[in-house]
């Protein structure tokens, strides 16, 4: 339980970067965003997530939304990355990396200190 | 063409449900989510889709609360879990436990005052019993008085006079004891007659000695203890009933009340004869006549009183109790001598008659006993059903209040238990829609 907690805690964090990623690809309807998400395997907890998360975007100016009519389709509302969410999103691949890095080395660093602790004692 | 999947009984109850979930959210950023979501159904669903695929999708979507949850902690609002902190808290705990508590409450008051007016009829019915004790001491005393007195008060007050006296003033004293603490809450005509009661068993003494000093014939001794003492005291024993609300109450009092007034009817007529017999010489002049046959008279109407109150079973216990040849006799002495007295009231009463003032006495006293028993019996029957009213009322008033305890406890702890579920469902859990299929 507590694991499923903690991983809900990261998808979370990293939901966000991730539409902002997808849609600086080109703009994307709802449907459209989570199918992209669900593709990514374990990213989605449900989908329904994804829009109060898009709301939370747009609040921050980070994505913006308009209704697009195309031919021969219904109505919908397109999402797409703003100046400030390219801006976020570069910001959040660098911070990405050195804290992948940094938790990498630590869990990685633990692992063999707990297995040495476990052969030859104290030094 | 309708056709839409908005329309699917599945998607339907999902869009009401999390409507209902989203009421704590504002109202823009609920339009919003229900746009989304149903703009996501509308094109992740063909709109003939089965039963299967509706309820895969949905559940995908996840349960309406976790969505609005989510929206809710985005928008830094509320939410709708903390909804029920608001006026929905009021409706949900409080209304519910205030109404509860009012009607709980109602029907506490109500049993409390039940309980209480039958708690009254409960300490009248143990008066009361008192009370007939004292009317039979009383009886006596008056008919050994009237005896006395005829015989030309010759002597010391004779033993059984002085005996009656002190049985009376027992009865008297358990008569005041238990008569503390009527008053207020009470009818006020019971009240009335219990102080009436008790003022006339203030004016014993001097009847007794004003009975010694002057020079009261019989027959005046006979009114003065019936009107001014005995008569206070079976009027209030009548008007016990007066108050109760239980109709078997009611009825076994006003039997007794006509077997009390049969009881003091026959000892008038033990105390007149008695007296005539016990004057020198013994005589039963044109007025001793009158009081004795307006005594018997009155029997007779104090008797059709209890036969139209009392039941059968009472009516067969009377004629079953006061029989036998003692009752027999009393009955044949007291015709003899008012055919004696008809036919020459100057002629000494016990002349060619048989008739003698110590076995008339004690024939009537028989007789008069047998109707204490049934009186007795009566007296007992109001203190038990009083008993029984009272418990019974005790025992109402205190499970009701148990209930509405339990009541609101129970409707506090169900009113905790909905948010307690939804916090429940909103920290992980997913509503299982699959399942309904």
């Amino acid at each position: 339980m507590a694991g499923e907690g903690g991983l809900t805690e990261l998808r979370r964090g990293v939901l966000g970067p991730c539409v902002l990623a997808l849609l600086e690809l080109r703009p994307r309807f709802g449907l459209e965003l989570v199918r992209d998400l669900a593709a990514a395997d374990g990213l989605l907890t449900s989908d329904g997530t994804v829009y109060p998360l898009l709301s939370r975007l747009r609040d921050a100016g980070l994505v913006t939304s308009e209704w697009r009519d195309d031919e021969g389709e219904r109505a919908r509302r397109y999402y797409s990355i703003t100046e400030a969410g390219r801006q976020s999103l570069t910001a959040f691949r660098a911070d990405w990396a050195w804290f992948s890095a940094t938790v990498g080395g630590v869990l990685n660093h633990a692992a063999v200190h707990a297995g040495t602790e476990e052969k030859g004692g104290h030094q | 063409m309708s056709g839409t999947v908005l329309d699917h009984w599945l998607v339907r109850g999902y869009l009401r449900e999390l409507d209902a979930v989203m009421r704590g959210l504002p109202a823009a950023q609920a339009r919003e989510l229900r746009e989304q979501i149903t703009a996501h159904l509308d094109d992740a669903l063909r709109p003939d889709a089965d039963d299967y695929e509706v309820a895969a999708t949905l559940s995908r979507l996840g349960s309406p609360a976790d969505l609005a949850a989510e929206a809710g902690a985005a928008s830094g609002s509320p939410g709708p879990r903390s909804t029920l902190s608001g006026w929905r808290l009021a409706t949900v705990i409080a209304v519910p436990m205030v109404i509860a508590a009012v009607l709980g409450g109602q029907q506490i008051s109500s049993d409390a005052r039940t309980a209480v007016t039958f708690g009254r009829d409960q300490h009248l019915a143990q008066l009361n019993a008192a009370v007939v004790r004292l009317t039979q001491n009383l009886e006596d005393e008056r008919d050994l008085s009237a005896g006395y007195v005829a015989h030309g008060k010759a002597g010391p007050v004779p033993v059984t006079l002085a005996d009656a006296r002190t049985a009376t003033d027992a009865a008297a004293r358990a008569v005041q004891a238990d008569a503390a603490g009527v008053g207020a809450g009470y009818q006020p005509g019971t009240v009335q007659d219990l102080k009436s009661l008790l003022t006339s068993l203030t004016d014993l003494g001097d009847i007794r000695t004003a009975m010694s000093s002057r020079a009261w014939p019989a027959s005046q001794v006979i009114q003065v203890y019936t009107d001014n003492v005995i008569g206070p005291v079976i009027t209030f024993s009548a008007a016990v009933g007066a108050g109760t609300d239980d109709t078997r109450l009611q009825v076994t009092v006003t039997t007794l009340a006509a077997l009390l007034g049969v009881e003091n009817d026959l000892s008038v007529q033990r105390a007149v004869l008695y007296a005539a017999l016990s004057a020198q010489p013994p005589k039963l002049l044109p007025p001793g006549l009158t009081s004795l046959t307006q005594a018997a008279q009155q029997q007779q109407a104090d008797q059709i009183d209890f036969n139209a109150s009392a039941d059968t079973a009472e009516q067969q216990f009377f004629s079953n109790t006061v029989s036998g040849s003692a009752v027999d006799r009393a009955s044949m002495q007291e015709t003899l001598a008012e055919a004696a007295a008809t036919a020459n009231p100057q002629a000494p009463l016990t002349r060619n008659t048989g008739l003698d003032a110590a076995t008339w006495y004690g024939d009537m006293s028989t007789t008069i006993d047998d109707t204490r028993k049934v009186t007795d019996q009566a007296a007992g029957q109001i203190t038990a059903r009083a008993n029984t009213l009272k418990s019974n009322a005790t025992r109402r008033l205190l499970l009701t209040s148990i209930i509405t305890l339990l009541l609101l406890v129970l409707l506090f702890v169900t009113a905790l238990a909905r948010p307690l579920r939804k916090l429940v469902n909103q920290s992980g859990r997913r509503s299982v829609i699959l399942g309904r299929g």
